[in-house]
């Protein structure tokens, strides 16, 4: 998969400058926003990746490759494309919207069929329900999801995103950003993500890349550039986020308790006593999480069935706010916290959570 | 050569283009009135306005000279078989549609809320139909007028041909001569009233388009 | 009904000026069209927009340009015949195809443009694949104005000696006989009304239904 490297990359338009001398590596695997106020230069560097922008001068590698070398419209169909809803094509159905890169690959209609069904069933759209309908009957939220499902369709290693929540509403958007991460955590692209959208930075982006007048400010992995802002700009910039109610809004899975055990039922009954000193136990029969076990727990008590708590589940892509209203909402006292999968990332409580945004705010 | 024709023949075009603009004017202002009745009529009954748009649209592919010789034949049993009669209501006929169908557009495309608003306000349906409605649609049914109108000069050329007057008779009878000064002289002013009358119906709904000055002036403050 | 027993009874002539006209009319259109099409695209082409700009000004105001106004113009040069009903025909079909092809197509928006060909199109097929069949409501709309306006062109154009069913409407007229005005003119509206109604069919057919929207 694609490493992205730019190297001194300069954009000018007359005697203005909208990148410049950037140098930036974009590690592969990973979501990398591009963060920035409008007029910074992040739209721009990402339409030069794919050369829909020509850079003055510098260079942008991908997997070592100069792609100046490379003939642009090849280029263009081995990197996904995700823009606003207005990116569909109105004349196209679902079918022929997804089917547009491997079209123009040349691949057969039996496969193209194939490959939109199995991207609808990706994108959680039923294929029967949606193949022939046109965008005009659509939602916005399931435009985006085909919009998705189009820049997937030839299986690219890269995904260029231009703000592709941005003229979704709130809660369809939170949703949207769910499906994305849910997405991404199974195919694990290399993506380039630009927003404006502090929140939506810290929610999706592995790492994120400020930028300023053309120029990088800082980039850094999320928690770092949270805990560790470079300058008073980015400190200013990530001023909201760095609140209360920002910090509530990063993903759960990264910040989950991940010191325990997990066993079945019948493990704990039988060796439950001689664990007494381990740490939480997470009891899972199969695929059934049946409840936990506090720390020290089974010592105290004669029966081990009294030990097991009520919980709650939680997927890893929810964010601390979720996590802390669901709590709060049932009464329960811990959250497992889950990966899409189903296997179990580790556990949250209310307390746990202050103490993180203590440390956030310091 | 050509300006030796209009120079010898300056009063007779004369005539006749002023013949022409009153064949044009009665048949544009006729088509006004029936179009905005009817049109006004229809809206908001979807399949009668989808009667009357579809019947207007058949008379409009009806081609000119067709309509006009048609209209001679119906015609003559009232002793109105040839000259302006027949001319204005094939013109009148032809301009029908685009009146009709812009004022139903313009009715419907009128915001909603500002209807409600105007309700709201106390105005009975009539008095919103007069005052919100119509206004707001202006600028579209001025632009169907114009089109008839534009339309109904080039057509009234036609007329000559059953009898009627106009500016016509330069351009069939200077093709029937074979006299290239008379068909240039005809066909230049038809031209010409043709863009004049585009023009100044065009001056026209700017002016009269709410919020266009009002824009104009903003703009200037 | 004397129309119809006019018409059965003189069939071979009248099939004759009917073929006159359609082929007049057909040869025009072609012109037309092609012509229409291939202005229309070159002048929306990027570093040409503006001249595309300038010709939906031009061509808006030049449809207020009487059809006879050509004729009669083209005559003073050419004469009689078929030929200056073609010339004319042809000329003055150009501008409602150019109009719409140039409006269309400065129409689409520019992310649609940039999203063709961010996903890999070449020029010709964001042409072909996009901007084309999102202008084709459009462009239909101007042919079938084009062909509206020749059919009934053609039909004054008898009077350049350009044959065709105006001359049963002519001679029907100058001798006095209803029959012949009715024939004629009968003729020539169906001919009109159903050349309408086929290119409305094409028109349903060629539009995406994605691109109609359903109110």
């Amino acid at each position: 998969m694609p490493v992205i490297e730019l190297r001194e990359v300069t954009k000018r338009y007359g005697d203005k400058t909208a990148v410049d001398r950037l140098t930036l590596t974009i590690p592969d695997h990973a979501v990398t926003i591009l963060l920035g106020p409008s007029g910074c230069g992040k739209t721009t560097t990402l339409k030069m990746i794919n050369r829909l922008i020509e850079p003055t001068s510098g260079d942008i590698r991908i997997d070592g490759r100069s792609i100046a070398a490379m003939e642009p419209i090849a280029l263009r169909r081995s990197i996904g494309y995700v823009i606003q809803e207005t990116g569909l094509f109105p004349h196209y159905t679902v079918e022929g919207n997804i089917g547009v890169v491997p079209r123009l690959l040349g691949w057969d209609r039996k496969r193209i069929r194939a490959r939109a069904e199995e991207l609808l069933e990706l994108v959680n759209l039923k294929a029967v329900e949606y193949l022939d309908r046109y965008p005009n009957e659509l939602s916005g939220g399931e435009r985006q999801r085909v919009g998705v499902a189009r820049a997937l369709a030839a299986d690219p290693g890269i995904l260029l995103m231009d703000e592709p929540f941005g003229a979704i509403d709130p809660i369809n958007r939170r949703s949207l950003q769910d499906f994305f991460l849910g997405l991404q955590s199974d195919l694990h692209r290399t993506v380039v993500f630009v927003t404006h959208d502090i929140g939506e930075a810290v929610k999706l982006g592995d790492n994120i890349a400020i930028m300023r007048d053309g120029h990088l400010v800082q980039m850094d992995a999320t928690h770092e550039l949270l805990e560790h802002p470079a300058d008073a700009f980015v400190t200013e910039l990530l001023g909201a986020t760095r609140s209360a109610e920002q910090l509530l809004l990063s993903r759960a899975a990264r910040y989950v308790d991940t010191a325990f055990v997990v066993m079945s039922t019948e493990q704990m009954r039988r060796g439950g006593g001689s664990s007494g000193n381990a740490p939480l136990i997470v009891l899972r029969d199969g695929d059934t999480i049946k409840g936990y076990v506090e720390q020290g727990q089974l010592v105290t008590c004669d029966d081990p069935d009294e030990a097991i708590c009520a919980f709650e589940t939680v997927s890893g892509n929810g964010t601390l706010l979720e996590v802390v209203r669901t709590l709060l909402e049932s009464g329960r006292k811990r959250a497992i916290v889950v990966d899409p999968d189903g296997g179990v990332l580790g556990t949250l409580s209310v307390p746990m959570i202050v103490r993180i945004m203590e440390g956030g705010l310091q | 050569m050509t300006g030796t024709f209009i120079a010898g023949y300056w009063a007779e075009l004369v005539r006749r283009t002023l013949q022409h603009v009153v064949m044009v004017a009665a048949a544009t202002m006729l088509a006004t009135v029936i179009g905005l009745v009817l049109g006004i009529s229809i809206s908001g009954h979807e399949r009668a306005a989808r009667w009357v748009i579809g019947i207007a649209s058949v008379l409009f592919t009806i081609p000119s000279l067709a309509l006009f010789a048609l209209l001679v034949v119906a015609l003559a049993p009232i002793g109105q078989g040839t000259g302006n009669v027949p001319a204005v209501t094939a013109l009148t006929l032809y301009s029908i549609l685009p009146i009709v169908r812009n004022t139903w557009v313009a009715l419907r495309q009128v915001d909603p809320s500002m209807v409600q608003v105007a309700q709201g306000m106390g105005m009975t349906s009539r008095q919103a139909l007069l005052r919100v409605k119509l206004p707001l649609g202006l600028p579209m049914i001025m632009a169907g007028i114009r089109h008839a109108a534009v339309m109904d000069v080039g057509m009234g050329t036609i007329a000559t041909l059953i009898g009627g007057g106009g500016l016509g008779y330069f351009v069939f009878e200077g093709i029937a001569r074979a006299d290239r000064s008379m068909v240039l002289a005809g066909t230049i002013v038809i031209a010409l009233l043709g863009l004049g009358v585009n023009a100044a119906l065009l001056e026209a709904e700017n002016r009269l388009v709410p919020g266009r000055h009002y824009g104009r002036r903003r703009a200037r403050d | 009904m004397s129309a119809f027993r006019y018409l059965a009874q003189n069939w071979p002539e009248v099939g004759a000026k009917l073929s006159q006209h359609l082929s007049m009319v057909g040869a025009a259109v072609l012109v037309s069209l092609v012509s229409g099409l291939v202005l229309g695209i070159l002048f929306t082409r990027p570093g040409l927009k503006q001249v595309g700009q300038a010709l939906v000004g031009i061509t808006g105001a030049a449809q207020a340009i009487p059809s006879i106004a050509v004729i009669a113009l083209i005559f003073a040069y050419t004469g009689i015949g078929a030929r200056t009903a073609i010339i004319a025909l042809s000329i003055y079909g150009i501008v409602p195809i150019l109009f719409n092809v140039v409006s269309a197509l400065l129409l689409v928006p520019a992310e649609m443009l940039e999203a063709a060909m961010g996903v890999g199109m070449t020029p010709v097929q964001v042409l072909l694949h996009v901007e084309l069949p999102l202008a084709a409501q459009s462009i239909v709309t101007g042919l079938r104005t084009t062909v509206t306006l020749d059919i009934s062109t053609a039909t004054v154009a008898s009077v350049v000696g350009a044959g065709g069913l105006g001359d049963i409407i002519f001679v029907g007229l100058s001798v006095v006989r209803p029959d012949m005005i009715v024939a004629g003119t009968l003729l020539v509206a169906g001919l009109a009304i159903l050349s309408d109604a086929g290119l409305a069919l094409v028109q349903r057919n060629v539009v995406s239904r994605g691109l109609v929207h359903t109110p």
